[in-house]
């Protein structure tokens, strides 16, 4: 019967357009079902249904519905960790994992009471609400990072753009004299495209209330009826919206290599690094600073301290400018990092940026770091764990590659204590690929042979034979990292 | 000694010790077993290893030399014998085809490192290990970085080729250890120093004091290397002599080639008698036979 169930609920697949693909490339209608954690009471929440409902993943190894695990490390039992960890390395995507302790403080963060912050379920991706308490725009605002960071190099303009002049102008990078100038050039566009993103949504949300109410959905939530007050109006109990951001490792990597080349060890100068940026790094002299840019300077990822400062800061800052906010419903906005295949699409519309990557390269997905720009995987997860808290609300999703192993009880053991880890430093959710690179490679150069190979995108599923060409390369060059050395595997033909 | 001069930091490292462990390798071995799969930490000195697949010919590194150690014509890049590990070459190198192998450390900034990963340690039952080159080569410093381990609670363990002054490791490490992974190659004496350098007769008495304070806590490893150790001669005599010794727990250390290459990145001379090929599970299968009055420990 469950088996009947989650082939009705992926059986609905709507009709996109062409541009759309782009963006949110193979994915279905996502509809999410929330496994596992804590009732609202705080206690264990598993029982038999939820590992008949693992099983049924298991089985049918198929892209809808999106099956969130979430865990509870003081409270779920172990069992329950490690028939999760086996789901996910037999389905090799399935399904994705969710740090209760985290996200239920994110939420009371928020103005949540505990009891209902407890009872959340994931929606969409990643984005967390109350269940039938929270009526979320969890993906009202869709923001590329990497916009306000071209604007801060190029004084308001973008590589994309030419000459129009689009944010303000910040000042030009070639007369600054420390990083913190830089930042606060940064900051200023992206504060005011933050700004542009907040009244756009609110000017839709004006429309919505005035041409859409919702009276039938307002029925299935708590709140409109008390109130007397339809969703769209702010009937629910909460009323949130979401704000996710696009780029985020490929904008912190690149303020570290300015912060470490240009400052403080004086081995570019900004005008230098403009014309390289500018050039796409052509020519030997450009090559040679793109490595060096790319192996010598800060990574998020790794527990340098400049990469940590740079990451925490920017996470702090996007939280702040939005709680400065109240959106058109009455509830606050939720900063997020899930990007579907975004990062793949506008990768392709941005130029170089400061840390190595060459025009019209994907960006790096959700909150995951740069491929190959964190070699170890404890540094990776302690760092992106490090960034955990009441300060992303809105959920991240977190991918991470890791080989298949012939001995999968021996892996298994090792995957679940490596998620307990991260999950206990903090980090809010976590999503797999158990595959590797040259499976992949062989997957988009002969689609025939791998029909079903279903994929973690960012916050979705998706069969990979369904993806643009941008995205399987993403997919491919995600870094892959071996659970017996805890390292990343070296790219083939790469050491 | 307050500083250590360290050859790396491998984390999630699952195959010295119990659970997920971080294991520290000192720089610097007292002995020369040609089979070594650590070759880079063998040298007490900083050195400079070469990665030529990640050389991209820029040759910026080579005016930046102050030794004159590097011609881009020569196979290795550099000179070894001018070269003195600066590390100036590293800087300026782009592409990561240079890195530097070996750095000093002081036991807070050490510390500091091998205790962000302590979370693994406690959900796996993991901790620290000590290994190299020969940790036991820099006595002082390790004896003062398991104290603080041991203030931080955490499980520590340390690999040694059992080459060491006895009554310092008794005095200051080994309260501090709960776990000693004892190397043993040869058991013929003759051989040993032939092939080692040195006698093992201070290695086999070691053995024997630890087995006698802490006969749990130690487990002897063989590594099985084709040529060397892997004769039924040797085998059987060294199996016989830990036996007798009182050693209850054992581990074979099947031969691996993934020390040639590194050898060739520090410009190390390899032994070519050496096969190219690991050990295969039937050879290995052979050798546990010997050991089969003993607990097998894998590795």
């Amino acid at each position: 019967m469950l088996g009947c169930l989650w082939f009705k609920v992926a059986d609905n697949v709507t009709m996109v357009p062409e541009a759309s693909e782009e963006m949110f490339g193979g994915a279905g209608t996502v509809p999410a079902i929330t496994l596992g954690g804590v009732d609202s009471q705080g206690e264990d929440a598993v029982n038999d249904l939820t590992y008949l409902m693992l099983r049924i993943t298991e089985l049918l190894g198929i892209r809808d519905p999106n099956v969130n695990a979430r865990y509870h490390y003081k409270k779920n039992p172990p069992d329950y960790l490690r028939r999760v960890s086996e789901v996910i390395l037999s389905t090799k995507a399935v399904p994705a994992m969710y740090n209760d302790v985290a996200n239920i403080a994110a939420l009371e963060g928020l103005g949540e009471s505990t009891e209902h912050a407890r009872d959340y379920a994931v929606v969409g991706c990643v984005e967390l609400v109350s269940t039938g308490r929270d009526y979320p725009s969890s993906s009202s605002i869709m923001l590329n990072l990497v916009a306000p960071l071209e604007m801060a190099l190029f004084n308001g303009k973008r590589p994309i753009t030419g000459e129009e002049q689009i944010g303000p102008s910040s000042g030009d990078p070639v007369g600054m004299n420390s990083f913190e100038e830089f930042w606060e050039a940064f900051k200023t566009q992206l504060d005011w495209l933050i700004e542009q993103a907040i009244q756009l949504n609110e000017n839709f949300g004006a429309v919505h209330q005035e041409m859409m109410p919702s009276p039938l959905l307002s029925v299935f939530f708590e709140g409109p009826i008390a109130k007397g007050r339809d969703l769209i109006q702010g009937g629910a109990l909460y009323n949130s919206s979401g704000a996710t951001h696009i780029g985020f490792a490929d904008v912190v990597d690149s303020l570290n290599a300015i912060e470490k080349a240009v400052f403080m060890d004086r081995k570019f100068g900004f005008a230098d690094m403009l014309e390289a940026i500018k050039s796409n790094f052509s020519g030997v002299e450009g090559e040679k600073m793109r490595l060096y840019l790319q192996h010598r300077t800060p990574k998020y990822g790794t527990e340098d301290r400049i990469a940590l400062k740079n990451s925490r800061n920017l996470i702090r800052h996007l939280f702040e400018v939005y709680q400065a906010h109240i959106n058109y419903r009455g509830g606050p906005y939720r900063p997020a990092y899930w990007t579907m295949t975004n990062h793949a699409g506008l990768g392709g519309i941005c130029g170089a940026l400061p840390h190595g990557r060459r025009t019209g390269e994907v960006f790096a997905s959700g909150i995951t770091p740069v491929s190959g720009a964190a070699p170890e995987l404890t540094a990776c997860l302690n760092s992106v764990a490090a960034l955990g808290g009441r300060e992303v609300p809105g959920g991240w999703a977190l991918n991470l590659k890791y080989t298949p192993e012939a001995n999968i009880e021996r892996m298994t053991e090792r995957f679940a204590q490596t998620v307990e880890a991260y999950f206990r430093a903090g980090g809010h959710q976590v999503q797999f690929n158990i595959m590797t690179y040259e499976m992949l490679i062989e997957a988009k150069k002969d689609p025939q042979k791998y029909p079903e190979l279903m994929v973690r995108v960012s916050g979705y599923s998706a069969y990979f034979k369904d993806l643009n060409e941008k995205m399987k390369d993403e997919l491919i060059i995600r870094t892959q990292y071996d659970l017996t050395t805890g390292k990343a595997v070296p790219f083939p033909g790469m050491s | 000694m307050r500083i250590a001069l360290v050859g790396d930091i491998g984390r999630y490292a699952l195959h010295d010790g119990p659970g997920i462990r971080t294991t520290v390798f000192f720089k610097g071995c007292p002995l020369c077993c040609p089979w070594c799969h650590n070759p880079e930490f063998r040298s007490p000195f900083p050195e400079v290893a070469f990665y030529a697949s990640r050389c991209i010919g820029c040759g910026d590194c080579m005016p930046a030399c102050p030794e004159g150690a590097i011609d881009m014509e020569r196979p290795g890049l550099i000179d070894r014998n001018l070269c003195n590990g600066c590390g100036i070459c590293v800087q300026v190198c782009p592409g990561r085809a240079l890195e530097l192998v070996g750095q000093e450390y002081e036991v807070e900034s050490l510390l500091e490192i091998l205790l962000r990963d302590r979370l693994f340690y406690e959900i796996s039952g993991g901790g620290i290990t000590l290994s190299g080159g020969e940790p036991t080569a820099q006595m002082d410093f390790v004896g003062l970085l398991l104290g603080r381990l041991k203030g931080e609670g955490i499980n520590t363990a340390i690999e040694t080729n059992g080459y060491f002054p006895w009554s310092v490791f008794a005095g200051i490490l080994l309260d501090y250890l709960d776990l000693v992974l004892f190397d043993v190659k040869l058991a013929d004496p003759a051989e040993h120093r032939r092939i080692i350098g040195v006698d093992n007769g201070v290695i086999l008495a070691n053995l024997a004091r630890l087995i006698e304070l802490r006969p749990d806590d130690v487990v002897v490893r063989v590594p099985l290397i084709p040529g060397y150790t892997a004769t039924e001669q040797n085998i059987t005599a060294l199996a016989d002599r830990v036996r007798a010794l009182g050693v209850k727990r054992c581990s074979l250390l099947p031969y691996h080639p993934y020390g040639l290459s590194k050898a060739e990145h520090v410009g190390l001379a390899v032994d070519s008698s050496l096969p190219e090929k690991p050990l295969g599970p039937k050879e290995v299968a052979r050798w546990r036979q010997f050991f089969d009055w003993a607990e097998l420990v894998e590795p």
